[in-house]
């Protein structure tokens, strides 16, 4: 419907591309198997490198010995006391280094680094090589770094904490009927893009480095690297190879993997391919942060909430990454989308003797919406209230504040989540499938979710995003550090572009990220690049119409205020003149291709303190609502999930089709996170460590989707779009836990909803559903 | 040694080392890089291809075994002009594209045998291609779309299966290795494997390849039985049937006599990896590995079943249930090969059952299996076997359970109570509480279903 209505008020305008779901521009290229990801692309003498990891989770390195009887001079081996700069990943903190020195953190940190001009003799190599390490004590868990017996980072193993108030919770408490106070858990969770991680390095003449990869965040990785090989911006240069996925695994990670390639190709002087195999990448990359989030919610019998204190505490591994911005955004989603009148919510990352969580789809809310989902579904329970009932008694309405004082400016979240209701026939379903005999049962459950689109607070003024435009004589170019990783930003943000200018969006060449060409539009993350990024190309467009308006003056001697712009001809007192491309050519002839830059500009009327956590978090906020039906073997605790209804407001969908790809593939990387994915640690090790033992959603996993989108259009974002890609994961966790807990009766506090997870609360004697 | 086969249409020779794997015959020998490699162990399924016009894992097929073959990649397809192609990019299908080169061939796989397919189908055909991008729903419609426009009868009318067995690879070419056999027939077979007692055999190589990823070493020679006609087909004998070890489960699944008497071992069959993996498995490679975690044993066990294992010197015959040695160990002495099983049929109103339960609901490694026989002569229980797998480093029969049961009245108490032993008897290691309650409650739908 929606999708209907924008269409035909587009169509008026000439060549409206916005709200079309025009056919990806990578399409194509990926079906034939043309396209080349990394590993694909030829590098004519190539060095395959490879890298020496710790065993132990925590240790003093006492030697690092090269077997005399290999032949070392056919390779080259590096260690840190060769690196170049300091040994230091250059991130939101410097604490994680290149390559372990002293003391080892967690096992899989790289130790050292081999490359050779063979795969074999590499191999050969990597096996020659033995490192002495002392163990010593590891802190392995949230418990054992906040008990403190072993330190390992700082004085006290936080990492980060952010603390937010509101109202007077203590006072609050009393006047509540009851207090439900409840302990969510939540484990590691793999990005598990298909196209494992990979990086080439080539050395440059002249001096300096360039790096291809697939990889998320170009300008991430020119800061960490300019920092680590001391070298000048002008002499790093990022390219981005075609992406196969990366969800926030290739965020924060190709820095640390981009800088290895870089020393060794350096210290080759050829080009250095590093390419992990599926079961290096699982060890030895980032994961989504396990968590623990104690909820104590005061209640009224009637399910209104008037008090809730959170204890929210994230594992964030052995060093920082980005622990400190995915704990903000955890605390910033930690009322979901419900009004809370008074507050408390105290947030924390702790260090231990694991890798280093980092990003992933979702960013810490995944694990602050379960918790709240479920606490909401737990509330219903103790009071013997319908899920829906709770919620609706709660739900944050236009003009309401989160916690930290921003307001709510739409109706979003009550819109999606009584849509969803309807149009999944959920109070018909509910009461079906609690009917239902045997041991085979359905459920129905449903989540309540949102996203702050955008970086956090004032994260989009420090990166203050630019792009550039080139304009020739019969396209434009499109140059961003954006990248399209599979979630469609090299359509949609071209897209945008050809409506900015009103040219047919076959004109507009988006070109895939390079920092010797597009300047830094900030990374491809936190659900930005559409709305915020979309903006800045906007932004863009309306400049070079300007530039353009003043050639059309020279050329026509007529007045710039007479020049007016419309479906991509310029005209004088409504009199046609030219079209975009004739001025264009002539301006190619003229003076070569002119370029333009698109800046950020703050919107109005946000402010946001970081010390307090206070203001206006996010630019915009996306909702959605999860209604999911499974089916539970009570035999065998598997869980088939049915049909998943997904009511999503996005904002204006730029491509509406690629929006509902989005929303399904998130839902279920959601859907997975809530029942499939495990992965257990043991001493320090993670033993689901291959995709053999690391479940994700198969096609028989996964449910029929009926996705909705709604447009709710959002001002601060490009032609009112909202972020996007994050948010269809947040739903995914607490829609599962509810489904199953309708047809099971059991009440799971944790993700994920195993087999065991369930047997445990079924022996534990939890009631059977009523 | 020289490699010759055809890749999508052409005559290609290559030289390459015989356990190269097909997926780096094609990335690095040729530069076909539309494969991908997503885990090289065949539980992504983005280096599919089709080889012989079956869906395999080309991370999995090593090199010696596609002399003569007829490989077609994503290269092969016609692109623009494909309507299935053309299906996946309308349709939305495509977001990070590395997993689709690959599950379009699974897609075109499936067209080619069941052109009209449900969605049902569908969601089974392409479970070995793992997506995480998209949520499926776009891949279900094109290939729904590709469908209803007839691409699956053009394209299966015109490349109909041609099952070439070993025909064409008996040519040698070139410097053939002298670690590598690759014998004609069984005698053969067994002649070399008389002479080198530390050969590894290779057939449908699904395990082979995820070890050698694991860490074990490369053997020191190597024998390609793969096809060989003297191991492989299903004949129906007086009173069993007899299935040679080379036959793969796809043959095993789609084989009429199986699914009349050996239902449980048909629907085993379909639950081995996904298609990909059972068009290479064969039943023997899951026997003689001896993996805790086999799907096939368990049910050998009930049926009685008989392995027939064949040397230079002669035939011997051992009960599968005796032919496990311990973890990853079978009896099996050195210059012997499992030559086939032979299967007992079961009484026609006997009651047979499989019951495997992985992590999720395809392509999955069993984390416990329950497999069962039983005869009733009304509701009293004539005879009874139970066997479970996964739990143990062999898979083990149930014997108090069957004890319990043997004689008695299949009343609802007789099933709870032979549940709570089941459960009592069985010891994994992990998850045991877990694995305990399923194992019970599988053996008591096994028996409820066997008296309704």
């Amino acid at each position: 419907m929606m999708e209907q209505l924008k269409s035909e008020s587009t169509e008026k305008e000439f060549l409206g591309v916005v709200g079309k779901s025009v056919t990806r521009v990578d399409a194509w290229d990926k079906v034939t198997g043309r396209a080349q990801y990394i590993d694909d692309i030829p590098f004519p003498g190539c060095w395959y490198g490879g890298t020496v990891r710790s065993d132990v989770p925590r240790g003093k390195i006492v030697g690092i010995r090269q077997d005399p009887s290999f032949d070392w001079s056919k390779v080259v081996f590096v260690t840190a006391k060769d690196l170049p700069g300091p040994n230091e990943v250059a991130m939101v903190r410097c604490d994680m280094p290149i390559l372990a020195e002293d003391i080892v953190n967690y096992v899989s940190e790289p130790i050292a680094l081999v490359a050779a001009p063979t795969k074999a003799l590499l191999k050969a190599a990597l096996k020659a090589v033995k490192v002495e390490i002392e163990p010593l004590e590891p802190v392995l868990s949230i418990e054992e770094a906040l008990e403190g017996k072993n330190v390992i980072w700082g004085d006290d193993n936080v990492l980060a904490k952010f603390e937010v108030k509101r109202g007077d919770v203590d006072e609050a408490f009393k006047e509540a009927d009851i207090i439900i106070e409840e302990t969510y858990r939540t484990g590691h969770q793999e990005q598990l893009y298909l196209e494992p991680q990979g990086m080439v390095a080539l050395p440059r003449d002249g001096g300096g480095v360039e790096v291809v990869g697939s990889l998320q965040c170009p300008y991430y990785i020119h800061g960490a690297m300019t920092h680590a090989l001391n070298l000048p911006p002008d002499k790093v240069v990022i390219k981005q190879a075609v992406t196969g996925g990366g969800f926030g695994g290739k965020e924060d990670f190709p820095s640390l993997l981009a800088i290895h390639a870089a020393v060794l190709a350096l210290k080759v002087k050829r080009p250095v391919k590093i390419i992990y195999d599926r079961a290096e990448d699982m060890v030895s990359t980032t994961k989504r942060h396990p968590s623990k989030i104690r909820h104590r919610t005061g209640v009224k019998k009637d399910g209104t909430i008037v008090a809730q204190d959170i204890d929210l505490i994230l594992d964030g591994g052995a060093y920082t990454t980005l622990s400190i911005v995915v704990l903000q955004r955890s605390l910033l989603h930690a009322t979901g989308c419900y009004n809370i009148p008074n507050a408390r919510i105290l947030a924390r990352a702790v260090a231990t003797n694991t890798p280093p969580n980092g990003a992933f789809r979702g960013f810490g809310a995944p694990q602050s919406i379960f918790a709240m989902e479920r606490q909401m579904d737990k509330i219903a329970r103790t009071l013997g209230l319908s899920p829906i009932e709770v919620r609706r008694k709660n739900l944050l309405k236009s003009g309401d504040a989160f916690p930290f004082g921003q307001r709510v400016e739409d109706d979003g979240a009550r819109l999606v989540f009584e849509r969803a209701l309807a149009i999944s026939e959920y109070e018909r379903k509910r009461a079906e499938y609690s009917k239902d005999q045997g041991p085979k049962k359905r459920g129905i459950g449903v989540s309540l979710f949102l996203h702050g689109g955008g970086f956090t607070g004032s994260g989009e003024q420090r990166i203050n995003g630019k792009i550039k435009l080139r304009l020739t004589g019969d396209e434009v170019e499109l140059y961003v550090s954006n990248v399209d990783m599979g979630q469609g930003a090299a359509t949609v943000l071209a897209q945008i572009a050809a409506q900015g200018l009103k040219i047919p969006f076959e004109k507009v060449r988006y070109c895939p990220p390079d920092t010797s060409k597009a300047p830094d539009s900030g990374p491809t993350v936190a659900s930005r690049t559409t709305m915020i990024v979309g903006k800045i190309v906007l932004r863009g467009t309306e400049k070079l119409i300007g530039r353009l308006k003043e050639h059309v003056s020279r050329y026509f001697d007529v007045s710039l205020e007479d020049i007016a712009y419309e479906n991509g001809i310029f005209l004088e007192n409504g009199m046609p003149l030219a079209d975009f491309f004739e001025i264009a050519r002539r301006i190619e002839g003229e003076s070569g291709p002119l370029e333009v830059m698109g800046n950020y500009v703050h919107p109005q009327g946000l402010s946001w303190d970081d010390e307090k956590c206070q203001g206006d978090a996010y630019q915009g906020y996306a909702w959605g609502a999860n209604v999911l039906e499974v089916e539970v073997d009570t035999d065998t605790w598997e869980v088939r999930p049915l049909r998943d209804t997904v009511v999503v407001d996005v904002g204006t969908a730029i491509n509406p089709l690629l929006a509902v790809g989005q929303v399904e593939g998130g839902s279920l990387q959601g859907l997975g996170y809530g029942y499939l994915e495990v992965i257990e640690m043991e001493g320090g090790r993670y033993r689901n460590n291959r995709l053999s033992n690391y479940a994700i959603p198969t096609s028989v996993d996964c449910p029929d989707f009926f996705v909705e989108l709604m447009e709710i259009p959002c001002s601060r974002g490009a032609f009112g779009a909202k972020g996007l890609g994050e948010m269809p994961l947040n739903g995914g966790g607490p829609a599962v836990a509810a489904a199953i807990e309708h047809a099971t009766g059991l009440f799971a506090n944790r993700l994920p909803v195993t087999g065991e997870v369930l047997t445990a609360l079924e022996q534990k004697g939890d009631e059977r559903r009523s | 040694m020289r490699l010759q086969f055809t890749l999508n249409g052409q005559e290609i020779t290559a030289e390459v080392s015989p356990l190269d794997r097909l997926l780096d015959v094609l990335r690095e020998y040729l530069g076909y890089t539309g494969t991908k490699e997503g885990c090289g162990e065949g539980e992504c399924g983005a280096c599919s291809v089709l080889l012989d016009g079956r869906l395999v894992n080309s991370c999995l097929v090593p090199a010696i075994q596609i002399r003569g073959a007829d490989v077609l990649t994503i290269e092969g397809l016609s692109g623009e002009d494909d309507e299935l192609q053309e299906a996946f990019v309308e349709e939305g299908a495509v977001q990070c594209g590395f997993c689709i080169p690959g599950m379009v061939l699974a897609a075109r796989a499936l067209l080619s045998e069941n052109p009209h397919p449900t969605r049902h189908d569908i969601k089974h055909a392409l479970a070995g291609n793992l997506c995480r991008c998209t949520g499926y729903e776009r891949i279900f419609r094109a290939v729904e779309r590709a469908a209803s426009q007839g691409y699956g009868d053009k394209i299966s009318t015109r490349n109909s299966r041609q099952d070439k067995g070993r025909k064409s690879l008996f040519e040698l070419q070139g410097s053939e290795p002298s670690w590598a056999f690759v014998p004609q027939s069984l005698d053969e077979a067994l002649e070399i494997l008389s002479e080198y007692h530390d050969v590894t055999l290779l057939s449908g190589c699904t395990d082979f390849y995820p070890d050698l990823k694991k860490g074990k070493p490369e053997p020191a020679r190597v024998m390609d039985i793969w096809g060989l006609s003297d191991i492989c087909g299903i004949k129906m004998k007086d009173g069993y049937i007899e299935i040679g070890s080379g036959t793969t489960f796809s043959d095993i699944a789609s084989c009429e006599t199986i699914k009349k008497y050996l239902p449980a071992l048909a629907d085993l069959s379909t639950m081995i990896g996904a298609r990909a993996i059972q068009n290479r498995a064969t039943i023997g490679g899951n026997i003689v590995n001896a993996s805790a975690a086999a799907d096939s044993p368990p049910l050998l066990f009930v049926y009685g079943s008989t392995a027939v294992l064949r040397s230079k010197n002669g035939t011997r015959e051992v009960s599968i249930a005796e032919l496990f040695g311990g973890y990853r160990k079978t009896v099996l002495k050195p210059g012997e090969m499992l030559a086939s099983i032979k299967i007992p049929l079961p009484s026609p109103g006997a009651h047979q059952f499989f019951y495997k339960r992985g992590s999720r609901l395809a392509l999955t490694i069993s984390r416990l299996s329950v497999a069962g026989l039983i005869e009733l002569e009304g509701d009293v229980v004539s005879s009874v076997r139970i066997a479970t797998g996964s739990m143990s480093p062999v898979p083990s029969f149930l014997t108090k359970t069957e004890g319990y049961l043997k004689g008695k009245r299949l009343t609802g108490e007789v099933i709870e109570t032979a549940a709570a032993i089941a459960s009592e008897e069985v010891s994994p290691r992990t998850s045991k509480d877990y694995r305990k309650h399923v194992t019970g409650r599988l053996v008591s739908r096994f028996l409820k279903e066997a008296r309704s």
